[in-house]
């Protein structure tokens, strides 16, 4: 066994003990043995790697704090706020419209002259 | 019959907090805020642990469990319960933590000083050290799941939602790049 193949074991093996031809080869040869144990330090810093930090007590707080507003909790809220404007709004546009919409018997009036006009002009008689 | 009796309260006992857990989630679904609170606080040590594997800046932290949590808040819809509600925080947590190592092009902190200088081979821990801080993100990411968390391949694969053969492939790779690191220091 080479020490790329004595490397390549050692770092994929899954067991804590090499198997017998990896151990022969480390004994015998100094570079594979530094390799293997700085393998074992990487390998034990990786296992203790942890910042080992600790939620504080308002942490929930923060993060409800920074949850978005939904589009619908935006609507909402303007809706409440816009609703005695809009109400101003519709109450002035429905009493204009009362006021200037003309009575049934006036637009009959209307019409009847309208009509009495167009003939009399449109009439042969009347256009000498 | 008080064997049976305490038998029957026993799996209340164990059933109680996944109802609890499942009105929760229900709740923060139709946007109840407290509802959130309650469900941050009973999963907040669960998530800072993790992040805490990939980063040792209290902010970083922080940053990463807010990004979990707003996360999970935005996608409960998505949630289907066909899992354990823990195994999706989980995996919303590690892609979070996947994402920020990926931006991260350099690592600026050590490993673990205080590990480094308790050693009796400070000078090898310390060298091994710096070659894990120049270690590829995406590599220190598997290799921290299978010698930190101590998770096999099927674990990896089913809690962040990749095949095993991808998996696989990337903790080959990785203890690849290891390698070559070492060797190159020797």
């Amino acid at each position: 066994m080479d020490c790329a193949q004595v490397r390549t074991k050692l770092t994929n093996q899954q067991a804590d003990t090499p198997e017998a031809g990896v151990l022969e080869h480390l004994e015998e040869c100094s570079g594979c043995s530094r390799f293997a144990e700085r393998l074992r330090l990487a390998e034990d810093l990786l296992h203790n790697h942890h910042s080992g930090i600790e939620p504080d007590a308002g942490f929930a707080g923060r993060v409800v704090a920074a949850l978005p507003t939904s589009s619908s909790d935006v609507l909402g809220w303007a809706a409440i706020r816009l609703l005695p404007a809009t109400l101003a709004l519709a109450l002035v546009l429905t009493v204009w419209a009362l006021a200037v919409t003309p009575s049934p018997t006036s637009l009959v009036e209307q019409a009847v002259g309208d009509d009495l006009w167009s003939w009399i002009l449109d009439s042969p008689g009347g256009e000498s | 019959m008080e064997l049976a009796l305490s038998i029957t309260k026993g799996l209340e006992s164990v059933k109680e907090p996944a109802s609890e857990e499942a009105a929760l989630v229900a709740a923060c679904r139709r946007g109840d805020e407290d509802a959130f609170t309650r469900l941050v606080r009973r999963y907040e040590k669960r998530v800072f642990r993790l992040a805490g594997r990939f980063f040792r800046q209290p902010e970083e932290v922080e940053e990463v469990a807010q990004q979990t949590f707003l996360t999970i808040w935005q996608k409960l819809d998505t949630y289907r319960a066909r899992a354990p509600f823990e195994h999706w925080l989980t995996r919303v947590c590690l892609n979070c933590c996947y994402e920020r190592l990926r931006k991260q092009k350099v690592r600026s902190e050590p490993l673990d000083e205080n590990y480094a200088a308790a050693s009796s081979e400070p000078t090898a821990r310390l060298e091994v050290e710096r070659l894990l801080e120049v270690l590829p993100a995406p590599d220190r990411f598997v290799l921290l799941l299978l010698h930190g968390e101590e998770w096999s391949v099927a674990e990896i694969a089913e809690r962040l939602g990749w095949s095993r053969a991808n998996v696989k492939v990337r903790a080959h790779r990785a203890r690849k790049k290891l390698r070559q690191l070492l060797a190159e220091e020797l």
